[in-house]
């Protein structure tokens, strides 16, 4: 008991420790407002605070929506139907079970939590544009829906509910209090782990999921957050209004929504709450003026809102709260010193590929590849374009399923199909073109390809920043450090990937692919475009990576890289092995020569 | 000496002219139309605007008059069913003590209430029945009842004590009349006891000067039913020649005093019946009575025609020729035992309760927070 | 500077949230009776409300204020607009209390929800417009009233004048609200006569064309019809009867009466020669007089409201008031209540008070609530008119309607 209470208060202190430390001064603005704000309804009226309430409430669904357009970057344009979800099921259990509010709640999140569920599980692998496309029919469909089953809906009339227990003052504080904790926890998640796996979904899905990043999973999570607060925010606002109105949950809501998170800037927590005070000041305007000369503006709602979304996109930009960060001095993050970390060593494996066939229509890619890499050895592929060096990389990486043949990991077949799965296998890959997370810098980039090795990593454990997580953050941070430092990148970690040279990109991917703790790498032309000084770095970091015990399938067109590192060589042509040996071998096979070599040498 | 003559016979033919002139008057029969006491038909609190109909308008009443085991009036429920026979627009003013009105049974249109009165409002297309049920604060309308009911215990035998109370002191004037006059209008009467066909006034011829006089008339009342579970059933009138109070002995053997009457108004068609002949008109003229009793005897007639005209309006009908007839029935009830207050209503949790919840809330918010620390 | 700048901040909150409620100038306290209606959806009805209830105050206290036991009262009619939805109405509603409203007219959108929001202040909502039978109940909802006939009244009344003429009828409604609560109306005045009715058909109020919905009708057999729907799907569903060659005669709640039927079918008057209509009748058991001083005054007020259509000997045709008249005598009812309480802000005095008091409608008729009866308009004082060229005369061959005088339609020179 007494071990159990220490820890725990050690636990609290070295968070709050923490938390000071990483304190700063928007944070301290966004505390004194959220605390000023639950005091607002001793100078509000009931109505300014009802109508306060109420506006919170799309708030808490527009965050919702952040988490699948800001984190996982799906434009889904149906949250307006999940609130609809929630209130109408909110609305039926008070109106016609008699259900207390906090029932009647619970049970409309739920179902808007299930729904949706079912729709992320149909539309998560679908493209960006199918799936804003899918989720614009679902609003329309639930909008019709309601009109045609005045049953559920209450029809015209709507289906009122008696007020419960909760004042407006109740709704108000509820509010602001779901709010700043769905913003919290968005902030959180953003930053956690579940934040940069899914930043970097959201960049390059490709690159992420060559680096083991559970794009289903993660899409799916993010997609079902925003249905489940949405569901939320929709049973408790109708409750509020006491009236579920079918006409206030057509596809205008969603699209308000969707506006108001692009508007504010997606990817922030507030970003959501900027947007809606912009729109929601918008509208207000055009009332005011409409008052003037007696004419009714709410059918302008739509037509406003379709113009601030286009401005947004016309003019680029993340929105209104990244533009606003502009001119808040960045602090120039320093990154610690960390104690010398014990010598990195990497377990290599046997890596077997027998008899690997792949066509495409009526084009052979590859007939009966064979090759064997040893652990500490490095196995280069090369050959002219088209000769299936990428092709036999995707299909080694998982990526592609082979034909025919057979992969072996010490010995074991490679019987793991998706890429995440190949990666936790033990391949890993770099792609064959530059492919950094922008957004990110170099040491998010390696902590990417590190989150495979997450224990406490999940989204409720970064959202609560348990002391597992945080400590396994910064073990991992120490461990991210070191492979930019092998890579000879540790001094530009805190640079964004988008600023970094072409080849120190090239690098970071690789420090990215090494923080997967790979047995195997696959490397897709690291070289490529690299000056001579960066391929003699890279060569010098492959032996160190060989020497450390790896196990390294080399593509590769620059052939003094080849010739310097690579024990064997095995050279395609046409998707056939012309050549299979050492370096000095297969630069003397006149087939080789002929094939790829031409006046180059090995 | 004739021209002397003549003048004398002149003076004398005028002078008993002129006498004879001096001894006769006309004066306005107390016809039934005039009720003898102030209520019933029920009176209401508010003022009404007048109403609006196309007469005739019948009548008819039922009203059910709840009592206790002492005889104490504890309830008054007036069912109405007027019936209106012309096609014309309607507005109509009930006045009564209401505490609601509901539409009756047959009702072709929705009684409206205003404090103290039942108010009709519409359009009768020809032939339209408008029946209202109405409850009625029992203080205010006892006062209209004709019955009185009084249960008296003593020992082991019960006495019910039934008093007509529908007597009333008139103060009216007898004088020696004319009898044909007084004939002409008892035939009139006994063809219509309402008094319609009298007109708005009659009028009889004096003999001599009034005299002021006091009458005591009351509506004779046939009440039926029992008064016993076991009992013999009852048929008696109150009232007409007949006492005003009958009392009605319960014995053991007729089981508990159980109060069932019907109470109907009774014309007297016997007073209304002339002596001899088939009309009033012809016994006169047959047997010359005495003007001054047979005055007498007419206005008790009308008088009392007017006593059971009033209890066959107990609520008061908006035609006052129209036709009109009203039953009480008197049943025994319980009297309703008061409502005891429930002592935890809505009290809501109690402190044991929100201790409990309280401890549970720390004990939850310490659980999260142990948690959070090891996961 | 930074005590300064909060304190400043403060007082500017503070003056604000003082300005919030109702605001009095001096010893008069202005009040607020909220119009909460469609304005924008159906402005002829929204319009007609709001006049008929500033009729009503204008005439109480002139230009100056009301007495109200020792102190004096300004009336202020304000309008909400909730474009039919109930949501806005209820929003509407909350939002009239924050202006100081005592009493709310409203059409009937979203009273199901905000009675309960005004019956927590007392303050009571009076119905004008919509008739849907559950809308008002004295137990449950003890501060709604309604002046206006009932759907129920309508339906029962349309029954009693179709089922002698053995017709075969077919009911159509659109999907509003109005339309839904006058199908149930209707199925419960045409039950134990379903030989009667050939279909019942829903009308989709945003369909542009009811063609396919009219000839559904045709088909069942029908040679009469009723439409109970809102005045814009009532000329639609007349233009596809008529275009089609479908000459049955229609019935229609007052809504048919709205102008916009007959601007609808501007081209083609013909077309709505015939059309039969349900209402209150405009003129009471007192005689005409009564109506005809209300209409005078009315106009004198707000000038003539034209149909915007003609007749065919080129005469304009004008519409008779007769919306405003709920209004109008629900105000009075108000503003009686208020002077027997003797003081309108003591809100439950003002909602006792409402059934009690008796006034003079504007046509004549007794205007009273009870304890029991929240209703303003008895069901027996609902007519038929037949419009002919554009104008409209209560029918011959009802009872009721064939007493009823014919209220001109025509602009006076």
């Amino acid at each position: 008991m007494n071990a159990v209470a220490a820890r725990t208060t050690g636990a609290f202190g070295a968070a709050l420790t923490e938390a000071r430390r990483a304190w700063r001064w928007p944070a301290t603005l966004a505390t004194a407002a959220f605390v000023v704000a639950l005091f607002a309804p001793l100078v509000l009226s009931r109505i300014q605070t009802q109508e306060l309430a109420a506006w919170l409430y799309l708030a808490l669904a527009a965050i919702g929506l952040a988490f699948a357009v800001g984190l996982a970057g799906m434009p889904s344009l149906c949250e307006g139907a999940f609130m609809a979800v929630g209130a109408f099921t909110a609305a039926q259990l008070r109106s016609k079970a008699g259900a207390d509010p906090v029932s009647a709640t619970i049970a409309g999140a739920a179902l808007a939590t299930a729904a949706g569920a079912l729709l992320g599980i149909a539309f998560v692998r679908l493209g960006r544009v199918l799936f804003a496309v899918a989720t614009w029919l679902v609003a329309w469909l639930v909008a019709l829906s309601l009109a045609a089953f005045p049953e559920l809906s209450g029809g015209a009339r709507g289906l009122p509910i008696r007020a419960g227990a909760f004042t407006e003052t109740i709704h108000y504080e509820l509010a602001l209090v779901l709010v700043a904790l769905a913003a919290l926890v968005f902030f959180a998640i953003a930053r956690g782990a579940p934040g940069l796996a899914l930043a970097a979904l959201r960049v390059r899905p490709p690159a992420a999921r060559v680096l083991g990043v559970p794009a289903t999973r993660l899409r799916l999570g993010a997609f079902v957050a925003s249905a489940g607060i949405g569901g939320l925010a929709g049973a408790l606002a109708v409750q509020l209004a006491g009236i579920a109105d079918p006409a206030g949950y057509g596809p205008f809501l969603s699209f308000k929504l969707f506006a108001a998170v692009l508007l504010g800037g997606a990817a922030t927590a507030l970003g959501p709450l900027a947007g809606l005070a912009a729109i929601s000041a918008l509208f207000h305007i055009a009332h005011w003026i409409g008052n003037l000369e007696n004419v009714s503006t709410t059918r302008f709602e739509p037509m406003i809102a379709a113009a601030l979304l286009l401005f947004v996109l016309g003019i680029g930009g993340g929105g209104i709260v990244p533009w606003l960060r502009r001119f808040v001095p960045a602090r120039t993050a320093t990154i610690e010193a960390s104690p010398a970390p014990p010598p990195r060593r990497f377990a290599g494996a046997t890596f077997a590929a027998a008899g690997i066939r792949k066509s495409f229509g009526g084009l052979a890619a590859l007939v009966d590849l064979s090759l064997t890499a040893e652990p500490g050895t490095i196995v280069a592929l090369i050959g002219p374009n088209g000769s299936g060096k990428t092709t036999a990389l995707r299909i080694f990486s998982g990526t592609l399923v082979s034909d025919g043949g057979r992969l072996t990991l010490d010995g074991a077949p490679l019987i793991a199909d998706t890429t995440t799965e190949r990666v936790r296998s033990g391949v890993a890959r770099t792609l064959q073109r530059t492919a950094v997370f922008d957004e990110l810098t170099a040491l998010e980039n390696v902590l990417v390809g590190a989150g495979l090795e997450r224990g406490y990593g999940g989204a409720i454990r970064s959202a609560l920043a348990t002391p597992k997580e945080r400590a396994e953050t910064e073990r991992l941070r120490g461990e991210a450090l070191d492979i930019l430092d092998l890579v000879g990148l540790r001094a530009a970690a805190s640079t964004p990937a988008a600023h970094l040279s072409s080849s120190d990109q090239r690098l970071t991917m690789l420090a990215a692919a090494l923080a997967t703790r790979p047995r195997v790498l696959l490397l897709d032309e690291p070289a490529a475009g690299g000056s001579a000084e960066d391929v003699a770095r890279l060569a010098r970091l492959l032996d160190a990576l060989r020497g450390d015990g790896l196990t390294i399938v080399l593509v590769e067109h620059n052939l003094r890289l080849v010739s310097a590192v690579a024990e064997r060589v095995v050279v395609l042509d046409g998707g056939r092995t012309i050549a299979d040996g050492p370096p000095a071998e297969v630069a003397r096979e006149p087939t080789v020569r002929d094939a790829y070599l031409g006046t180059h040498r090995l | 000496m004739c021209r002397s003559l003549s003048a004398v016979a002149l003076l004398v033919v005028l002078g008993i002219s002129t006498e004879a002139a001096h001894g006769q008057q006309i004066v306005a029969f107390p016809t039934p139309g005039t009720p003898p006491k102030p209520i019933p038909p029920l009176v209401g609190t508010s003022t009404p605007l007048p109403n609006v109909f196309r007469p005739p308008v019948e009548s008819r009443e039922r009203i059910v008059v709840g009592v206790d085991g002492r005889g104490d009036v504890l309830s008054v429920t007036a069912t109405q069913r007027l019936l209106l026979r012309q096609k014309a627009d309607y507005r109509l003013t009930i006045p009564a003590p209401v505490l609601d009105v509901e539409p009756g049974p047959g009702s072709e249109s929705t009684p409206g209430q205003r404090t103290g009165a039942i108010i009709w409002q519409g359009f009768a297309g020809g032939r339209k029945i408008l029946s209202a049920r109405a409850r009625l604060v029992p203080a205010a309308a006892a006062r209209g009842l004709p019955l009185a009911i009084e249960i008296v215990r003593s020992g082991q035998a019960t006495t019910v004590r039934l008093r007509n109370t529908t007597g009333a002191t008139v103060s009216t004037f007898s004088a020696d009349a004319r009898p044909i006059d007084v004939a002409r209008i008892l035939d009139a009467l006994r063809a219509d006891p309402a008094g319609g066909s009298l007109g708005q006034a009659a009028y009889v011829t004096l003999r001599t000067a009034t005299k002021p006089v006091k009458v005591r008339v009351a509506a004779p009342l046939l009440v039926t039913g029992t008064v016993a579970s076991n009992g013999p059933q009852v048929r008696l009138v109150l009232g007409g020649s007949r006492p005003l109070v009958r009392d009605l002995r319960v014995a053991a053997a007729d089981g508990k005093v159980r109060i069932r009457l019907v109470v109907r108004p009774l014309a007297p068609t016997r007073l209304l019946r002339p002596p001899q002949g088939r009309t009033w008109t012809a016994a006169v003229r047959r047997s010359h009575p005495d003007g001054r009793r047979l005055l007498a005897q007419a206005i008790e007639i009308s008088l009392t025609l007017g006593s059971v005209r009033q209890y066959q309006t107990y609520l008061g009908t908006p035609d006052p020729s129209g036709r009109a007839s009203a039953s009480y029935v008197y049943r025994q009830v319980q009297r309703a035992a008061p409502a005891v207050p429930s002592e935890s209503d809505g009290r809501g949790l109690g402190a044991v309760a929100i201790g409990l919840l309280v401890a549970g809330a720390i004990l939850a918010v310490g659980g999260a927070a142990v948690a959070w620390a090891h996961s | 500077m930074r005590r300064l700048s909060l304190l400043a901040m403060s007082c500017c909150c503070l003056v604000f949230a003082s300005a919030c409620g109702g605001s009095s100038s001096g010893s008069t306290k202005t009040l607020v009776i909220a119009v909460n209606a469609p304005f924008s959806k159906t402005p002829y009805i929204g319009t007609t409300i709001a006049n008929g209830a500033k009729l009503a105050i204008d005439e109480l206290q002139g230009s100056g204020t009301l007495p109200i036991g020792d102190k004096s009262y300004r009336f202020r009619i304000r309008r909400y607009d909730t474009g039919g939805s109930p949501a806005a109405a209820v929003r509407n509603v909350r939002r009239a209390f924050s202006d100081g409203a005592v009493a709310i007219v409203d059409e009937g959108t979203g009273v199901d929800a905000s009675w309960s929001i005004a019956a927590d202040d007392d303050v009571p909502i009076g119905i004008v417009y919509q008739g849907g039978i559950d809308l008002v109940d004295p137990q449950e909802r003890p501060n709604v009233f309604r002046i206006v006939p009932t759907d129920h009244g309508i339906a029962y009344r349309l029954a009693e004048y179709l089922l002698p003429k053995r017709l075969k009828i077919a009911i159509l409604h659109d999907d509003s609200g109005y339309g839904e609560e006058g199908a149930k109306a209707l199925a419960a005045a045409f039950s134990g006569a379903d030989d009667a009715v050939t279909t019942r058909i829903t009308l989709p109020s945003g369909a542009t064309d009811l063609a396919p919905q009219l000839l559904a009708a045709r088909r069942s057999g029908a040679n009469a019809v009723i439409v109970w729907a809102q005045a814009p799907v009532i000329a639609k569903a007349l233009i596809a009867a008529r275009s089609a060659g479908w000459d049955v005669p229609f019935y229609t709640p007052p809504a048919g009466a709205d102008p916009i039927v007959r601007q609808e079918l501007a081209d083609h008057p013909e077309w709505i020669d015939g059309l039969t209509f349900a209402s209150g009748r405009m003129t009471a058991e007192e005689g005409t007089a009564p109506y005809y001083t209300f209409e005078g005054k009315y106009r004198q007020a707000f000038g003539l409201e034209r149909v915007g259509v003609k007749t065919r000997t080129g005469n304009v045709v004008i519409q008779p008031p007769e919306h405003a008249m709920y209004a109008y005598d629900f105000v009075n009812v108000l503003a009686a209540a208020i002077q027997a309480a003797g003081d309108p802000t003591d809100r439950a005095k003002v909602l006792a008070q409402m059934e009690e008091v008796t006034v003079r409608g504007a046509n004549g008729d007794e205007r009273a609530f009870n304890e029991k009866n929240h209703e303003g308009v008895v069901d027996d004082d609902v007519y038929f008119a037949r419009f002919h060229d554009m104008t409209f005369a209560p029918v011959e061959d009802d009872p009721l309607s064939s007493t009823l005088p014919t209220v001109s339609q025509i602009e006076p020179d």
